[in-house]
């Protein structure tokens, strides 16, 4: 988004995902670490350059918390 | 072109001819923008409000139309008048509890087991937090808006939007954790 991203700012954006009507639930912050932590380990195995890591991290960790980890709203199942 | 494929900049010139073709072309801008500011205030509201201060959101632009200088800022202006709607019925309702005699010095002591069962630890989280900081939080993650627009939606400095909202993040995140470790 701006200058203002940081890694903090990946987990907060993907919980927020409900709010966005792209989810329908969010995991506990437990289960949630433990599985990006794990999302950072695949990463890792795709992106072998370590340098690479960190931008791949804060630029894909919402986009993975939300493809991989989440249960994804039904298309035309708003409540809005 | 029909009204409906009408990008917001056209109509709103045609909203401030204030005659009948402006009135069909501010039912158009309403039916397009209503459902995100009725999201956006419900996330900051957290109360059956929502709808009202949505209808008075959409009446407050009409009357005012003419008070947007860039026609294409239609949505950013719009944003403005319901945050500015939620802070005012928020503080309200602050009020009426006070005089009342209700006002709740303990939210984490409020029930969360029906909100958690239907998967809303997010709002639960958010009802316990402060009203400046649920508003900057919805504001960036609802809205998905930069620490400059929240800023000037807010008439804050990006120097204290910035800090504001990390000290959200940070009571948002120990809140969180409470709610969903139960």
């Amino acid at each position: 988004m701006d200058d203002f991203e940081d890694k903090d700012e990946g987990w907060i954006h993907a919980i927020f995902a409900v709010l966005r009507n792209e989810v329908v639930a969010v995991p506990p912050w437990d289960s949630m670490m433990e599985q990006l932590d794990q999302a950072v380990v695949d990463q890792r195995f795709k992106h072998p350059n370590m340098d690479q890591m960190s931008n791949v991290f804060l630029s894909g960790v919402s986009k993975l918390g939300r493809i991989r980890f989440f249960e994804k709203k039904p298309q035309g199942d708003d409540d809005e | 072109m029909t009204l409906p494929q009408t990008p917001d900049a056209e109509l709103v010139v045609l909203v401030k001819l204030k005659n009948a073709q402006g009135k069909l072309a501010y039912g158009v801008l309403v039916d397009r923008h209503q459902p995100w500011v009725f999201r956006l205030l419900k996330n900051l509201l957290q109360t059956p409000d929502a709808e009202e201060v949505k209808q008075e959101t959409f009446i407050t632009a009409w009357l005012d139309i003419a008070k947007l200088l860039f026609n294409e800022r239609f949505r950013g202006w719009v944003r403005g008048i319901a945050v500015r709607g939620a802070y005012r019925r928020y503080r309200r309702a602050e009020l009426e509890k006070r005089n009342e005699g209700q006002v709740d010095l303990n939210p984490i002591s409020s029930p969360l087991e029906d909100s958690l069962e239907s998967d809303n630890a997010v709002r639960v989280v958010l009802e316990r937090m402060d009203y400046v900081y649920r508003e900057v939080l919805v504001l960036r993650y609802v809205e998905e808006l930069s620490v400059s627009e929240i800023a000037e939606t807010l008439g804050l400095g990006e120097s204290a939007t910035k800090m504001r909202l990390l000290r959200a993040r940070e009571l948002f995140k120990v809140h969180y954790v409470e709610v969903t470790r139960g």
